[in-house]
């Protein structure tokens, strides 16, 4: 092959390659430390469920980023800026799936994380000084937070899927404690008054553990009751796509692959 | 009366304008997707349901109509012979579609027997078999496939087109894996719609892929009563596999445009 038809080659599938990056669409995960531990690699042997996602996905047609980490709160993931990153490249056709809770009943101000959150959906909030931040900050409630990803992801063309917060390992009469009466009740109401998908991965997976009872559950988290292990993580991916199938979202299941 | 008859001139030609103005309307009618099928695709008997009762919510229903004439229990044979063919055929017009599903009512051997009546001979041939009733009338049985090829070249006489879907997959799991239909019915479906150049969505194989996905326990909650039956949520998934399919062939297919945004 002569030099400039090798060249022009090159130019072309360059151009190629660029396009179907640029039109492919992205599946952004956002959340906690149970949706990605640490770098994501378990290697503390703590793993969350955002870490298997790209498994279940063609990834030649859909981008796969999983955004979600450790000790954030609804509140800290967006004021530490991680969520207008994701923001600035939302595209239409994009889904954005979010799983926060675990980190929102915190304090509001204090001096080791400053990550709380005003307790339920409503539009109060609180003026407090952040002593990590050095700032006066306006701090609102988890619903309003869940809210601006839900009406921002929408804003942009983009598919908001709410989760409800996957269960801690707390048992009480032999039965997983849920959060139905907190944040997983409150995932719920933004979602649909906001017009996202919900997966209530808390009732969904509290199901589950009750039918598995405390010993087997037991096995599914590493070094507390919070931080799910390698097959805690895989059961709770295993429902997030299950979910996915069962409601798809735009056309979200074209790119599911099978196994 | 005067005024009426001072103007009969100006009166006929509004009324000839609005006539024709109304025919104009009519013709430029919205489009209609007819589905034709068995209890899979539509299925009255709840809990059970079919997907052709779920697919309406995918589609802009100002832009486009949906006719959902399939009918439990019924075979491609059993489908003509009752004349529900022919009731689609009477109104199907240019620009509408035809989705067919069959094959879950096909796999009896035919006969004159309770379990003869609507089994088909299997694959895609000519050859026949001919049935003598009881009071004497003389049927003629085809293949399958010869009668999805009677479907579709009656719907391209009408101008229509025909999509063909190889039947959702029965609740039926080996080694882990959903049964699939790809060395019959499916493959046969597939084969006539390749053969007569029309619009072919692989269902079985599209839905097969999720329930392997979800796995056995999960299939279990997507049908009732049996391995064959889906519930409403087996019937959303089914029809959003059909979506799906429509998606896919997106390149060659308008319906694609009829599809909420």
């Amino acid at each position: 092959m002569k030099l400039s038809k090798l060249l022009t080659l090159v130019v072309v599938l360059g151009i190629v390659s660029f396009t179907v990056m640029q039109t492919k669409p992205v599946f952004y995960i956002i959340g906690d430390s149970t949706v990605r531990n640490g770098d994501g690699s378990g290697k503390n042997g703590q793993w969350g469920w955002g870490s298997f996602m790209a498994g279940y996905f063609d990834t030649t047609k859909i981008s796969v980023q999983n955004h979600a980490i450790g000790g954030r709160s609804s509140r800290t993931f967006i004021t530490e800026g991680r969520w207008e990153k994701i923001f600035a490249n939302l595209k239409k056709g994009d889904y954005v799936i979010m799983q926060f809770g675990h980190n929102d009943a915190s304090p509001l101000d204090d001096t080791a994380r400053a990550r709380g959150t005003i307790r339920g959906v409503g539009n109060d909030s609180s003026e407090i000084y952040n002593p990590i931040r050095k700032i006066n900050e306006t701090v609102y409630s988890y619903g309003w937070y869940m809210r601006k990803y839900v009406r921002e992801t929408k804003a942009k063309g983009g598919i908001p899927i709410v989760c409800s917060l996957i269960p801690r390992d707390n048992w009480k009469n032999g039965k997983v404690t849920r959060s139905s009466d907190n944040y997983a009740l409150w995932a719920e109401q933004v979602a649909k008054e906001e017009g996202a998908y919900f997966l209530d991965l808390n009732k969904l997976i509290a199901d589950k553990y009750d039918e598995m009872g405390q010993e087997e559950v037991k096995k599914l988290f590493h070094g507390d009751h919070t931080h799910t292990s390698l097959d805690g993580a895989k059961i709770n991916a295993d429902v997030v796509i299950q979910q996915l199938i069962l409601q798809h979202p735009g056309e979200l299941t074209r790119y599911i692959i099978k196994k | 009366m005067k005024w009426i008859r001072a103007n009969a001139h100006v009166l006929r030609l509004l009324l000839l304008f609005s006539v024709m103005t109304s025919f104009i309307v009519l013709s430029n009618n919205k489009p209609t997707i007819y589905i034709i099928g068995d209890s899979t695709v539509r299925n009255t008997n709840r809990p059970q349901c079919g997907w052709g009762e779920m697919i309406a919510e995918f589609f802009d229903s100002t832009q486009i109509n949906i006719s959902n004439q399939a009918m439990a229990g019924r075979s491609t044979r059993t489908f003509i012979k009752e004349k529900r063919w022919d009731k689609v055929m009477s109104t199907l017009t240019e620009g509408d579609y035809v989705i067919m599903q069959f094959g879950h009512n096909e796999g009896s051997k035919p006969d004159t027997s309770r379990a003869g009546y609507r089994g088909v001979l299997r694959g895609t041939g000519d050859e026949t078999v001919e049935l003598t009733w009881k009071d004497g009338t003389v049927e003629t049985v085809h293949t399958y496939g010869w009668y999805l090829k009677k479907f579709i070249k009656e719907a391209k006489s009408k101008g229509a087109r025909p999509i063909i879907c190889s039947m959702i997959p029965r609740n039926q799991f080996v080694d882990g894996k959903v049964k699939r239909a790809n060395n019959d019915f499916g493959k046969w479906a597939k084969e006539v719609a390749e053969s007569e150049g029309v619009f072919f969505i692989d269902l079985n194989a599209i839905t097969a892929d999720k329930y392997d996905v979800l796995g056995p326990d999960e299939v279990k909650k997507l049908f009732h009563g049996d391995h064959t039956h889906t519930n409403v949520d087996g019937a959303k998934i089914n029809a959003a596999s059909v979506v799906e399919g429509i998606r896919n062939l997106s390149k060659e297919l308008p319906l694609v445009t009829y599809l909420k945004k």
